[in-house]
């Protein structure tokens, strides 16, 4: 009763205290929350916000050019047009899928599939509904675009495969399996990863230099509001770093253009591979490998259909036969035996064989290609007129071991070290191989078959044109390649390739290998040779054929009648000019020979030698003179 | 409470010489209109600022609103006596349980609620009146039964009833928030009498029994789950949690000095939800940083402590308590505004005094300064101009 002293006797004056603490508490609390909000976790919170309203936009980068060794292209990016649905700006969905539907002529479900794929996505991320669009679709779409808000043509650089692109020298690009992304994103930062969807080098140079080509995607980033829609609003305050793609490096290529049209052109219709190149350096001028798929296959996409007929093609299209395909070598594997023997002392030029037109030994018959007989040959001959017997007595002579310790000294049996498209190492008969592989030890009726290159012989072309253009140089074993150099956008060189001797054969003296150059020589420039439809005019070819048995055609040996799948390999060897060869050749002819060798490999070289020398006639001079003057202004 | 019992002495021996210069000029009145015209301002260019990429223009609308307000206040404050309220406080609860009758059977919707009536193209949302209507209601009843025994729970039945009336009309709409607020008012100008002890312990006891079986029969699936999410507002970010963990996250990036004007990511790009109303501290909060909140609040609280000094200077029991309920009024509207958007109580419908958009509550707003004016001018025994006074 005593404390209630208020002026009207009602309220206790203690009740305004605590009224006015009732305040202060209240007060006081919101100001510690907004401390502990505002400054003790504000960064967590401003981040928190930024993350809520900034949203990163990957910028594919443009995949690097490839040149050749002149600068010219040989696959460049080009600005396609992609026809895109981005949901934030669309306002009726049916009427503008209806539209596009009916002035594209394509079937609304599978629009509306495009779309049901990516759904949950941010609502400013263009979904592609149809890549590659023609000029006259741009038109149509740009026509119709006020009826279809949300409907966008975006450029999109992509790869402009020309219909002269050699495909399995390029090799194709394809989207990323999670696999592969799992083994190439280990240590990748953010930045550098690689995401689902992205295209990526599959085969080729597209695989192999995969890292330098694919160049370094950009970011911007996209202010959102909540509803995943792009907004500006209040965006002219907020400047946002925007970091452009960077696109990959260029290579530059030892192929030549020119040359490689025209073993191209050279080698229309048939199967198989060809490949040229320097022996001097070991630098690859052309490379083919026939039938192939186009690139650009695997960018539009193969049907089902497609794809089994490609697989059931028994040339195989996708295989890469130049450095993938191993094939018993033939007669021009007697080079080898050449060579082993000279250096064995088993041979020398002037020691005769002679042919009856077979050879039998332990009671086995083995016959010469030609059932008459060459009569006495000397090695010169025997190369000249691909001499079956001659061989075989060399390779008897020498023995399985021997034969093998040159073929390995020349570079043969292991891979080259292009690394191109699954490169196969090839196979040299031993007697350990024998006994390895099959348990067995060798036995001497097997020698003969090898030394002329059959039997178990493997070579693939690559290491055939090896062999030849290291009987060119005198023995040096380069290592092929393909890239020059590898420059950035800007042109600066980031990799220079420099020619790498992978070996030099000391166990094969200069004289003997001048001795099978010779003789090469005249496989070719003789009228009584079997390569002479390789000859060019001007200059010296050395060269030599070689025919491979599919199978033993005992009853049709002219194979006049023959099933395509059972005719023989044409393989032709070669390299121009003789002394100091600049341009060496393979071709491989699968199924192709019809009663010899020479008849349909060596006429596609000969066109391949003179197109490089046609080539060459006119600069000579002119590099000459300017090479004079500089001398002698010094 | 000894430090209590000095700073009320030393607020006394303050407000004593504030009483004797009030006769000289100055006035609380003046203070009050400059604190509630500052507000205004303030809450007005915020409303701007966060809707000003909006279609629908909130700001053209609350302008002509707060100019109206104005309006009421000057012929509340200056020209109605505050006794004509005491005098017809029977009618206008009467009036007031008509309309939130008239809500509950015609009244428009909004988000499930049935809040708004209609006169013509104006539309009203008598809940909001409610609020001042319990200040008054509960005023009357003290200024008629004053007593200098401790009340019981008799001697208070009528007040419990007529308050308990207009909380179950506005609950049905169903309005928790704006129920809550007329709840509580009544229950701060309750606590400024005595009590008998038995009684207040029963009433504990009744008021926690109430509460559960509230929980269990009364409140809505949507409200049970805000104030589960009140407790921890981050679980959930997707579902009822979302608007919750979004206010904050506005409010913490605003930081020390905030984003600045018009430069709020949360609020401009639509993060925050009912940024236009209930959330809009929070927008403030993300544009203007801890400085800016920290002077709102700080005049919020000018604002509370004047509403509060004018009751203690109050001439008679209707006026102290009808100050006591405006100033508890702004105490709770503040309180549970800032408190929700920060996740310290959770998220009903209570609108922030002069920044949430919405014309009753800002004519509410004004009404009760108007009638602030009233009292500091009754209490200065200057009510001359009054047409009605007599």
């Amino acid at each position: 009763m005593s404390r209630i002293n208020s002026r009207l006797g009602l309220i206790s004056e203690e009740r305004w205290a605590w009224a006015v603490w009732a305040i202060a508490t209240v007060f006081a609390v919101m100001f510690v929350k907004l401390w502990y909000l505002q400054i003790y976790r504000g960064d967590f919170y401003a981040d928190a916000a930024k993350r809520n309203h900034l949203r990163k936009i990957v910028i594919p980068p443009p995949r690097g050019s490839i040149y050749d060794r002149n600068g010219k292209p040989i696959l460049t990016n080009s600005d396609y047009y992609d026809l895109v649905y981005v949901p934030q700006y669309v306002t009726d969905k049916d009427k503008t899928l209806n539209i596009i539907s009916a002035i594209l002529h394509i079937d609304k479900g599978f629009l509306e599939a495009q779309i049901e794929r990516v759904k949950g996505g941010p609502r400013f991320m263009p979904i592609t509904l149809k890549r590659n669009l023609s000029l006259h679709e741009v038109s149509l779409v740009k026509h119709y675009q006020i009826f279809t808000p949300g409907i966008e043509v975006n450029l999109v650089p992509r790869r402009e495969y020309r219909e002269d692109t050699p495909p399995h020298l390029i090799g194709y690009l394809s989207e990323i399996d999670p696999l592969q992304m799992e083994r190439l994103n280990v240590g990748a930062s953010q930045d550098d990863a690689y995401f689902p969807g992205d295209l990526v080098g599959k085969a080729g140079l597209e695989a192999k230099w995969e890292e330098a080509l694919r160049g370094t995607r950009g970011f911007k980033l996209v202010q959102v509001d909540t509803f995943g829609r792009e907004s500006n609003i209040a965006g002219q305050h907020w400047n946002y770093p925007t970091t452009p793609a960077k696109p990959g490096n260029d290579l530059v290529l030892t192929i030549d253009r020119d040359i490689q049209k025209a073993t191209n052109d050279a080698f229309l219709g048939k199967n198989g591979a060809v490949i040229t190149l320097n022996p001097q350096t070991g630098e690859i001028l052309s490379m083919v490998s026939s039938p192939s798929v186009g690139p650009d296959i695997y960018q539009k996409g193969m049907s089902a259909e497609k794809w089994r007929a490609y697989n059931s093609d028994p040339f195989r299209p996708m295989f890469d036969k130049t450095t993938g395909g191993e094939f018993p070598p033939g007669s021009i594997y007697k080079s080898v035996l050449a060579l082993a023997g000279l250096q064995e002392g088993v041979l020398t030029p002037e020691k005769t064989f002679f042919c009856n037109g077979s050879y039998e030994i332990g009671g086995q018959v083995f016959h010469c290609h030609d059932r008459k007989g060459h009569g006495t040959v000397d090695l010169a001959t025997a190369l000249m007129r691909s001499c079956d017997v001659y061989f075989y007595q060399t390779g008897l002579a020498l023995g399985v071991d021997r034969i093998a310790k040159y073929a390995k000294a020349l570079g043969l049996g292991e891979k080259l070290g292009l690394g191109l498209n699954m490169e196969r190492p090839g196979l040299i008969p031993s007697t350990q191989w024998k006994k390895d592989t099959f348990k067995a030890p060798w036995t001497v009726g097997e020698t003969p078959s090898i030394s002329i290159g059959q039997g178990a012989n493997l070579l693939t072309p690559l290491q055939m044109l090896s062999l030849y253009s290291t009987i060119a140089n005198g023995g040096h074993i380069w290592k092929p390649y393909l890239v020059k150099r590898v420059m950035n956008p800007r042109g600066k060189i980031l990799f220079e390739a420099k020619e790498e001797m992978l070996n030099k054969s000391m166990e094969i003296s200069d004289k003997n290998f001048a001795i099978v150059r010779s003789a090469l020589e005249g496989v070719v420039m003789n009228d009584r040779g079997t390569g002479k439809s390789a000859r060019v005019p001007g200059v010296t070819v050395a060269g030599k054929t070689g025919s491979v048995q599919v199978v033993s055609l005992k009853k049709n040996r002219n194979q006049t009648n023959v099933a395509m799948k059972w005719k023989e390999h044409a393989i032709f060897a070669a390299f121009s000019p003789t002394e100091n060869a600049e341009i060496a050749v393979i071709v491989v002819s699968e199924n192709d020979s019809v009663g010899g060798g020479g008849a349909s490999a060596a006429p596609v070289a000969g066109k391949i030698l003179s197109a490089y020398w046609e080539a060459k006639k006119p600069k000579a001079p002119k590099i000459a003179t300017k090479v004079e003057e500089k001398d002698g202004a010094r | 409470m000894a430090l209590a019992k000095v700073f009320v002495s030393q607020k006394k021996n303050e407000a004593e010489q504030i009483a004797g210069s009030l006769k000289s000029g100055g006035s609380k009145a003046t203070a009050l209109l400059i604190t509630t015209l500052i507000l205004l301002a303030i809450g007005l260019g915020n409303l701007y600022a966060i809707t000003a990429y909006d279609q629908a223009n909130y700001f053209s609308g609350q302008f002509e609103h707060a100019l109206l307000g104005l309006i009421v206040v000057a012929v509340i404050g200056y020209w109605i006596p505050v006794r004509i309220w005491k005098n017809y406080s029977l009618l206008i609860f009467g009036g007031m349980v008509l309309l939130l009758v008239l809500v509950d059977a015609i009244g428009h919707t909004t988000m499930g609620a049935q809040r708004w009536i209609g006169f013509g193209p104006l539309r009203f949302q008598p809940s909001e009146l409610a609020k001042i209507v319990t200040a008054i209601y509960v005023a009357t009843f003290f200024d008629h039964n004053a007593q200098s025994t401790p009340y019981t729970f008799i001697d208070l039945a009528k007040v419990i009833a007529g308050v308990g009336i207009l909380f179950g009309l506005i609950f049905a709409q169903p309005d928790l928030g704006t129920a809550g607020v007329c709840a509580l008012i009544a229950f701060f100008q309750i606590a400024f009498v005595r009590i008998d002890r038995k009684n207040l312990l029963t009433g504990i006891l009744f008021g926690l029994s109430s509460v559960v079986s509230a929980w269990f029969f009364l409140l809505h699936d949507y409200q049970k789950r805000r104030i589960l999410t009140l407790f921890n507002p981050e679980h959930d970010r997707s579902g009822s949690g979302y608007n919750a963990f979004q206010s904050i996250v506005a409010i913490g990036s605003g930081q020390y000095s905030g984003k600045g004007f018009l430069k709020g990511s949360q609020a401009q790009l639509q993060f925050l939800p009912e940024r236009q109303t209930d959330f809009i501290f929070a927008a403030f909060a993300e544009e203007h940083g801890f400085l800016g909140c920290a002077a709102v609040l700080i005049l919020f609280c000018t604002l509370i402590y004047l509403a509060l000094d004018v009751a203690r200077h109050a001439r008679n029991t209707f006026s102290q308590f009808l100050a006591i309920g405006i100033a508890a009024f702004y105490l709770i509207e503040v309180g549970i505004n800032c408190g929700m958007v920060m996740g310290l109580v959770p998220v009903v419908g209570v609108p922030l005094p002069f920044f949430s958009n919405g014309g009753s509550a800002m004519l509410t707003n004004c009404f009760a300064i108007g009638l602030l004016v009233s009292i500091d001018r009754e209490t200065r025994g200057n009510n001359k101009p009054s047409l009605l006074g007599s």
